[in-house]
């Protein structure tokens, strides 16, 4: 009878400490050494596995829209590099069409700011929009925090991570947690710049062309600058999106939209911010073969971009190599099971 | 014996600590700001009950909010006590909100309350907060992250917008749109109430031409510096 005692009394200690770590469990992102130090402040934020787990479960749950019918996923599907693939813009609730194509989500720690207007300055913050957006999730924050207060399983998971029951801010704190762990950093590019393996001959070729051309905005190993920029395009007199200028009101800063990264660019089609180019094709042959007069171009656009047929071959076969197989079919990313 | 001794030890000390402790709790000075909205010279009356939220004052005014904080006391011009980056929403759909009461640790000899109308910068960049700066109160851009310093809403008779309706979001962090303003009061109470006066405020605006604000810009610049000429003290 002792020995069964103990041996319970085991199993309880076992289990409640398992519990305990669950909850309390660090977790670190992985990247690069070469790779810069992120930008964002996980020390206000720290992740644990309960924490992405929970921003995992809420990111797929379409429970954050007004009507129950849209979820983060919706516009960001894991199996595109979370983008909404094959949609020049994005739709939310009721069909409703919004105003911009949606962006990519990777490697978020290293961002200065979010959105194609760098209107959002902290991750944790983006979600308000979307949630809130009459064309996107449509709904407002004292509906999505009763909702989550209502649901058993989401309020005792929020008392067990933060010990106090959901808020907003507790709510933003675990959909970042999850963002943050979307790390793509295992493509073939990668894989080169290991020493894992190397570029083909059209690739070698591709990558010279895109450090003389391309670099300079899609700045390698992140593949962006975090800045913005007017890249040539032809408003689209229907949208009529000012893009930068409607933040910041200079107008100098008009039609700039925030260069994206293309990593995983082969998976993110539609391209540019209204998702006017259908092709990588088309892109490439916006930036070489149009004559570009815009007041506020970027200057390194300026004189356009010349490049033979074979270049241009050449170039969308680097492009490619920056697809990580790894990344989006990354089940721990997906929608969960269970 | 030895136990009912330890016991009465025991006792004692904890007695003596307590009526320590309370005297403690005592002297500690308490610091309260006031807030009362007038117009039209009146006080203007607002309620907390769900059901009435979304009717006017008589004055027209449905709806006001605003931010103050890093509440300091002065003496000579110099910092002697500050409650450093806190912020307290003042909610006209929480009228207890309107009372500000700050715990003390300790007594001052002061001559001057400065509080700022709004938030800082680093506030309205760094993430999601709790309290008075959830997100949830309804003064946070999710369009444009950053905090609305000051709201007022409500319906005029001189409004060219729909339905005679008044909107007015001041906010804004970023130059050239900075909203933040400063107020330094001179008193040397305890309890000071506050008169905001909207009048103020409707002086200076064009209901006209001008009946919403709803983003940063410099028109909510301009109507900023305006707001510490809002706020003076009732009980001089």
């Amino acid at each position: 009878m002792n020995k069964l005692y103990l041996v319970c009394t085991f199993l309880v200690i076992l289990f409640v400490s398992a519990d305990t770590y669950y909850y309390d469990q660090p977790i670190k992102i992985d990247y690069p050494e070469s790779w810069p130090s992120p930008t964002y402040d996980f020390d206000s934020n720290p992740l644990t596995k309960a924490g992405v787990d929970l921003g995992r479960k809420i990111f797929y749950d379409p429970l954050l829209s007004k009507d129950c019918t849209v979820s983060c996923a919706n516009c960001h599907l894991s199996y595109s590099a979370f983008t909404h693939v094959d949609h020049r813009l994005s739709h939310g609730i009721g069909d409703s069409i919004g105003n911009r194509n949606s962006l990519a989500l990777m490697n978020l720690a290293w961002n200065k700011s979010f959105m194609w207007d760098g209107s959002v300055h902290n991750l944790d913050m983006q979600a308000l929009a979307p949630i809130t957006d009459p064309k996107e999730m449509g709904n407002s924050l004292d509906i999505v925090i009763q909702r989550l207060k209502d649901s058993d399983y989401y309020s005792t998971e929020f008392n067990n991570i933060f010990g106090d029951e959901v808020t907003v801010p507790k709510l933003l704190k675990v959909l970042a947690q999850f963002q943050l762990t979307l790390i793509s950093a295992n493509s073939k590019y990668d894989q080169v710049m290991r020493g894992d393996t190397a570029f083909t001959v059209k690739e070698e070729s591709g990558y010279k062309l895109f450090l003389k051309h391309c670099n300079h905005c899609h700045t390698e190993p992140l593949f962006t600058n975090g800045d913005f920029a007017n890249n040539g395009l032809t408003p689209d007199p229907l949208l009529m999106d000012l893009g930068r200028y409607s933040i910041t009101k200079d107008p100098q800063d008009s039609f700039k939209f925030r260069v994206p990264t293309l990593r995983n660019i082969s998976y993110s089609k539609p391209y540019m911010h209204d998702g006017r180019f259908r092709s990588l094709k088309s892109v490439i042959n916006h930036y070489t073969l149009q004559n570009v007069n815009a007041t506020t171009i970027d200057t390194t656009l300026k004189m356009g971009i010349y490049l033979s047929k074979k270049e241009r071959i050449d170039l969308l076969a680097f492009l490619l190599t920056l697809s990580d197989k790894e990344f989006v079919f990354n089940q721990e990313f997906a929608f969960p099971k269970g | 014996m030895l136990n009912i001794i330890k016991i009465s030890i025991l006792s004692f000390l904890t007695v003596a600590f307590s009526i320590v402790s309370h005297c403690q709790q005592a002297s500690l000075q308490k610091l309260q700001l006031d807030f009362l909205t007038t117009y039209q010279g009146n006080i203007l009356e607002f309620t907390d009950n769900d059901e009435e939220l979304d009717i006017l004052t008589e004055e027209g005014v449905q709806l006001i909010k605003f931010y103050i904080g890093n509440i300091s006391l002065l003496k000579n011009g110099k910092t002697i006590w500050s409650e450093g980056k806190e912020y307290h929403l003042i909610n006209s759909e929480q009228p207890s909100s309107f009372n500000v009461e700050l715990n003390l640790d300790s007594t001052f000899i002061f001559d001057q309350i400065d509080f700022t109308i709004g938030t800082d910068s680093i506030t309205n960049s760094n993430g999601p907060i709790e309290g008075d700066l959830d997100p949830i109160n309804g003064m946070y851009w999710t369009w444009n992250n950053g905090y609305i310093n000051f709201k007022i809403e409500g319906i005029h008779p001189n409004s060219s917008a729909r339905g005679n309706e008044y909107q007015y979001h001041i906010g804004g962090f970023i130059h050239p749109h900075e909203t933040i303003q400063y107020k330094s009061l001179m008193t040397s109470k305890y309890y000071n109430l506050i008169a905001v006066e909207l009048d103020i405020l409707f002086d200076h605006i064009d209901l006209i031409t001008l009946p919403h604000i709803m983003s940063p810009s410099l028109a909510a610049k301009e109507l900023s510096a305006i707001l510490p000429n809002l706020f003076s003290l009732v009980n001089e």
